[in-house]
């Protein structure tokens, strides 16, 4: 505006004076961000490819807030009583089971999508602390065993990497039917990732764009599952877990299926789960947000009188303690974190500004893992970028994260005067907003009863 | 589980469960059994799973899914059909099947030989990373889909979208060809594969003219994201 005065639509300020020169409105459907994507993509000639989760705010956990006790219930003291975290899962058909010092794992990230010190600063630290890590697209990284005491070997559509032998290292196995972020498509790996240590490891040629399958090359529906996770049982001899991993889309039906094909264990990746790449249109259009899944997932196995013996890691969007005491709360027996590892490691800090700028981005708003080009040595194969991040130091980090999650678990759980973190409960908590009443059915705050339609 | 020789051991499946013959298997192989044969194994699935021993396991009648399934080292001998997934992720070793096998024959295989002396049904060779598989007569479409190394020998016919997305690796078909995928082409024949085509006709007795077998590889032009080769993309993402 000439004078300075903003705008309001339709050709005067906010104070209703005229605003001289010229009249900008810009329309909602034809926003400057349409425009930009539209002509974006007729630059590049396809859909758009980045990384991280989608942009947009969901239904979350932080529409829901705790009541701990006062004069109805009596706390527990927050620097003395005990509160249990120890987390046992898998036991359902008699394999050796799990146990998390903490209900939390870190997440399947694939070396390829990470660097090498990521990984292995993620399997330091998730051993000091006593969780899990888990392999991802790509199989087992050589040393992943050695730097994670408790290892989850992904079983994923593409097979890349998938080597019996190191399924018979691991601690638990997962078969993953999908991810939050792109539910319905698989992976994604793009040219500058692509290496030939990497390509070596996947038996793809150098410098591909690698897409992944998103279907299974060896079964389809729920009873070929069935058929798989018992092949799965015999390569091990019935020793570890059988997890599965979905993407949260028909939660209800999906969780049921997946608890009759025999899974030990579901892992539940909801709209705000993270990637390393994938099509813009994905991550925004596609999945329905971790917390109603939660509870969608949690009404199923208790539908089908599984609830405890089919065990439920939930994923996506979880940010810190808080967050997953309130997963905890809705049922889930632990959560599964990614981004937030990350950005543990350091994603995001703002230090090589000139690095971001390169990538069109800044501190605080990178998203570019998809470019390889990650400014702190995360998501990349660049052995130069790779070196800002050193393992040792990094995973300190991140257990410092975890120990923090845990603490704050633990601090809601006393507050609400539980000795154990898996004896929160809906009752503990209270909904900010109407829709998250309506779809945990806790009570709106400020009303005795849940918003029901 | 009986001894037949000292180097021979016969397992009666009938009512055994399914991980107690498998275990059967492992224990045979490591007291030193080198053939070992299944009776009465009724179509069950996920027999001779992850078999690491250099063993032999002669299926005597039809296999269920999975058969021979993560094998490395192992060879097994399948007298019937077998289901989906037949050596489905072997690393190496051999599996053999007398009569058809289902969907998925060889998927993702790593390495070895799988021999079909029937039909294979669809995606047979889907996303193989090394290693051959030889089908005596036909297979279903999208055989060769995203196949990334080894080769796949057809002698019969292939169905529709053959090689569909394929990385590498190379598809040889003696017969009909329904349709090619997105973006597999057609390639010369040349000496070192009429050599290889050789060998494994000869090895499973097929009467066949190497140089009458059609060739099919990458045309590479998936492997980066062009705005140049829509007509492909459009059809592959």
């Amino acid at each position: 505006m000439e004078n300075g005065s903003v705008d309001n639509g339709n050709g005067h300020g906010p104070f209703g004076e005229r605003v001289s020169g010229r009249v900008l409105r810009p329309s909602h459907i034809w926003s400057p961000g349409v425009i930009e994507d539209i002509q974006e993509k007729a630059e590049i000639g396809r859909y758009r490819i980045r990384a991280y989760s989608t942009l947009r705010r969901t239904v979350h956990f932080e529409d829901l807030t705790f009541v701990p006790c006062t004069l109805t219930r009596i706390p527990l003291e927050g620097y003395r009583e005990r509160c249990e975290t120890r987390t046992v899962i898998g036991a359902r058909h008699g394999a050796e089971p799990i146990t998390l010092s903490t209900p939390i794992t870190i997440a399947g990230m694939s070396y390829g999508a990470l660097s090498a010190n990521a990984k292995q600063a993620l399997g330091w630290a998730a051993s000091r602390v006593g969780i899990s890590t888990t392999t991802g697209d790509g199989g087992m990284r050589p040393g992943e065993r050695e730097d994670s005491k408790t290892l989850v070997y992904q079983v994923l559509p593409s097979r890349y990497g998938f080597d019996p032998h190191h399924l018979q290292m691991a601690d638990a196995a997962e078969v993953v039917i999908g991810q939050g972020a792109k539910p319905g498509t698989g992976g994604l790996l793009l040219e500058s990732k692509m290496s030939a240590t990497i390509a070596e490891q996947r038996t793809l040629p150098e410098g591909v764009d690698q897409r992944s399958p998103v279907r299974h090359p060896d079964f389809f529906g729920p009873d070929d599952l069935q058929i798989k996770i018992e092949e799965l049982r015999e390569a091990t001899d019935g020793r570890i877990p059988i997890y599965v991993k979905i993407g949260a889309c028909r939660v209800l039906e999906d969780v049921k299926l997946a608890a009759k094909a025999g899974a030990d264990l579901i892992v539940l990746d909801g709209l705000e789960g993270a990637t390393g790449a994938s099509p813009e249109a994905l991550l925004d259009h596609t999945g329905i947000p971790t917390m109603p899944a939660t509870v969608l997932a949690v009404r199923a196995l208790r539908e089908e009188g599984l609830e405890g013996e089919v065990n439920l890691i939930v994923s996506g969007g979880i940010r810190n303690g808080v967050d997953a005491a309130k997963a905890l709360a809705l049922g889930a027996d632990a959560v599964s974190i990614g981004t937030a590892a990350l950005i543990a490691l350091n994603c995001n800090k703002p230090v090589h500004h000139e690095d971001y700028e390169r990538l069109g981005t800044e501190a605080g708003a990178c998203h570019h893992c998809h470019t390889g080009g990650c400014p702190v040595g995360i998501t990349t194969q660049d052995p130069e970028l790779a070196k800002r991040l050193p393992p040792q130091e990094a995973s300190e980090r991140v257990e410092h994260f975890l120990n923090s999650m845990t603490m704050e678990m633990q601090m809601m759980a006393r507050a609400c005067g539980k000795s154990d973190v898996h004896d929160l409960e809906p009752e503990d908590m209270r909904a900010l907003t109407l829709e998250s009443s309506l779809v945990t059915g806790i009570p709106f705050a400020g009303m005795d009863r849940p918003v029901a339609l | 589980m009986a001894a037949v020789a000292a180097s021979q051991v016969e397992i009666d499946c009938s009512g055994l469960p399914t991980r107690e013959i498998n275990r059967g298997i492992r224990r045979a192989a490591a007291d030193g059994a080198t053939e070992i044969a299944l009776l009465h194994p009724a179509g069950r699935h996920n027999l001779c799973v992850a078999l690491f021993d250099p063993a032999t396991v002669r299926v005597r009648g039809d296999a269920g899914w999975y058969c021979g399934g993560m094998i490395d080292g192992g060879t097994v001998l399948i007298d019937g059909n077998a289901g989906w997934g037949v050596a489905e992720n072997a690393m190496t070793g051999r599996v053999e099947v007398g009569g058809n096998a289902g969907t998925g024959a060889g998927a993702t295989m790593h390495g070895g030989e799988l021999y079909v002396a029937g039909d294979a049904g669809s995606r047979a060779a889907i996303s193989l990373k090394g290693g051959a598989v030889v089908v005596g007569r036909s297979v279903g479409y999208m055989s060769g889909f995203m196949m990334q190394r080894g080769s796949l020998v057809v002698c019969g016919d292939a169905g529709e979208a053959l090689g569909d997305s394929m990385y590498e690796g190379t598809i040889y078909v003696a017969g009909e060809v329904a349709s090619l995928g997105a973006d597999a082409i057609d390639a010369e024949l040349e000496p070192a594969d009429e050599e290889f085509l050789r060998s494994e006709l000869d090895r499973h007795e097929l009467d066949r003219d190497p140089a009458s077998f059609r060739k099919v590889v990458s045309g590479r032009k998936l492997w980066n994201f062009s705005k140049k080769e829509f007509e492909v993309w459009k059809t592959a993402l």
